[in-house]
């Protein structure tokens, strides 16, 4: 018998059964594959809301930003539980992250240097606005930066991603940015993750290294693509940057995404070294009342626990499914978007033209009560279940830029409920 | 612009008049007859299998995470999301059908999106089947 079995391995998921295990549970967590977190683009999103002429989004600290979000969207967790309690529980979860991420050398800035939402450079040409990122990320704030072209290299075009940033800072971030293209004969013709697992190999490390000490002499700081090493990143990374003697930042990723499978592979690793049991899918789960009693592995096993925390995403990583209506996958339970409940034959509310919306089944998930159990028709679903992370619904993430803050916050906040 | 205004006019206003004089007197060359010839072709039936192989390949939302447990020169992903839905190059990705089922237990242990790894290398071995016999 568990104290607290976690449903799924994302951040939330983890967070969670890393907080569990903190208060010295008997945690188990129970993941089917990766899901979102392992295609996360390396920056950790905590929150963002548009500004307004008076106050400059920019210039808005972190806190500005959940308080705007919980003021102007009644369903997003950081309404919730409350903006006060969100802050404090991101916090927390920001410690257990840096902590669990550390062996690893992923470990973002700590939780106080986050003061407002920074520009981080993205593969696709872009200045994102992010609170932190992991730890081979940085913003571009100034000097003059060398943006690196490998040949060969289709997932990266430091021509348009210089081009893209400079534009950006210019107009949105209100910064004259120095960021020019440098071309190296080094070979990038395989996949991102393919290019990655080459520069593990540290004789291949050295060899982009003293070819990038040739050209980029004179510069503040270099932008990569997102491939520096992936099971020996921290090795990898520390070549590069030795070599070349200033910071080397690696852009934020798109898919396939090197920094989401570090990520991932870290956190599992985070789960092994705390004492986290790892058990594998669940495909049932066996209640009592107004408790849940076990979930079934998928060989048929039963796995009691006190308390359960349901972390197990949104459609996208089957957390929800939408067969005859749009439910919660594991205990059925129903699921609210932004635009209210949705209807099986009325594809409109599924799907949006407008790529300035969210598509309703995207922010489709479970709702919640300030302590994160479920509730079914104002009604607390099973005392002893909680919610974490994006299998909380209701909200757009992709607006907000909150995914990792949600994760955090939520992860936190439903291991000590189910702890309680 | 008043010429070109009263130019579109005069044609939708003629088009008009004459759909609703000459209706009763001319043939329909209209859709119905078209779709009636579609009809008469026979088309054949789509295999169920075929539907269910495609339902699996739909599924990849190429994530790439597939790519992380093979050697760096292979995109599986880029193999579940292409090779099995271009029978005309099939018989060039019959070496990568069998690099997919060797691979398959990895990447269903990994896969958000839960792609029959096995049923897509076995689509890329029908198509490169059929396009052999096509090329017979």
């Amino acid at each position: 018998m568990f104290d607290v079995l976690v449903i799924g391995g994302g951040l939330a998921g983890v967070t969670a059964a890393l907080e569990a295990r903190a208060c010295g549970a008997r945690v188990a967590l129970a993941q089917r594959s990766w899901g979102a977190t392992a295609m996360s683009t390396g920056a950790l999103d905590i929150a963002f809301a548009p500004g307004s002429p008076s106050e400059p989004t920019v210039a808005r600290s972190i806190e500005g930003h959940i308080y705007a979000i919980a003021a102007s969207r009644a369903r997003h967790p950081y309404a919730v539980v409350g903006s006060g309690s969100a802050l404090l529980a991101i916090a927390d979860g920001m410690k257990l992250l840096s902590s669990a991420l550390e062996p690893s050398g992923l470990t973002p800035r700590p939780w106080e240097a986050i003061q407002p939402n920074q520009p981080y450079v993205s593969s696709l040409g872009a200045l994102v606005p992010a609170a932190s990122a992991l730890a081979s990320h940085g913003p571009v704030t100034g000097g003059s930066v060398a943006c690196v072209q490998l040949a060969g290299d289709t997932h990266f075009d430091a021509k348009h991603v210089a081009k893209a940033a400079v534009h950006d800072g210019r107009t949105s971030w209100g910064r004259a940015l120095d960021i020019e293209p440098v071309m190296l004969r080094f070979d990038g013709s395989l996949p991102p993750i393919g290019l990655a697992q080459r520069l593990d190999d540290l004789g291949a490390a050295h060899e982009l290294a003293s070819e990038l000490k040739a050209v980029v002499a004179g510069v503040s700081a270099v932008i990569m693509p997102p491939v520096l090493g992936l099971a020996r990143h921290r090795e990898t990374l520390a070549t590069v940057q030795d070599a070349v003697g200033v910071p080397v930042i690696e852009a934020l990723a798109h898919l396939p995404s090197v920094p989401g499978v570090r990520l991932q592979r870290a956190l599992g690793q985070a789960l092994r070294a705390a004492g986290v049991v790892l058990v594998g899918e669940v495909v049932g789960a066996e209640t009592s009342g107004e408790r849940v009693v076990a979930v079934q592995g998928k060989g048929g096993e039963r796995l009691p626990a006190k308390a359960f925390v349901l972390a197990s995403g949104r459609f996208i990583s089957g957390g929800v499914v939408f067969d005859f209506g749009c439910r919660e996958a594991l205990f059925g339970l129903p699921t609210v978007t932004e635009l209210g409940a949705l209807e099986k034959d009325a594809p409109q509310n599924i799907v949006r033209a407008d790529p300035r919306e969210s598509h309703p089944l995207m922010t489709a998930g479970v709702q919640v009560n300030a302590s994160m159990q479920p509730i079914v028709e104002g009604r607390i679903a099973f005392a002893n279940l909680f919610a974490a992370g994006m299998v909380v619904g209701g909200f757009a993430s992709r607006f907000a830029l909150c995914a990792d803050g949600v994760a955090l916050a939520t992860g936190v906040i439903a291991a000590r409920g189910a702890l309680a | 612009m008043m010429m070109r205004w009263f130019k579109a006019r005069m044609v939708l206003g003629t088009a008009l008049l004459r759909r609703v004089l000459l209706a009763p007197v001319l043939p329909d060359h209209g859709p119905k007859p078209w779709l009636g010839k579609l009809a008469n072709e026979d088309l054949a039936a789509v295999p169920k299998e075929l539907w269910s192989y495609v339902g699996g390949t739909s599924r990849c939302i190429g994530c790439g995470l597939c790519d992380s447990v093979a050697l760096p020169h292979e995109a599986p992903s880029q193999w579940i999301t292409r090779e099995a839905r271009e029978p005309s190059t099939a018989n060039l990705g019959l070496e990568r059908a069998e690099r997919l089922e060797e691979l398959a237990r990895e990447i269903a242990a990994i896969c958000p999106a839960r792609v029959p790894v096995e049923d897509v290398a076995r689509l890329i071995r029908a198509n490169a089947e059929t396009l052999a016999q096509l090329k017979r």
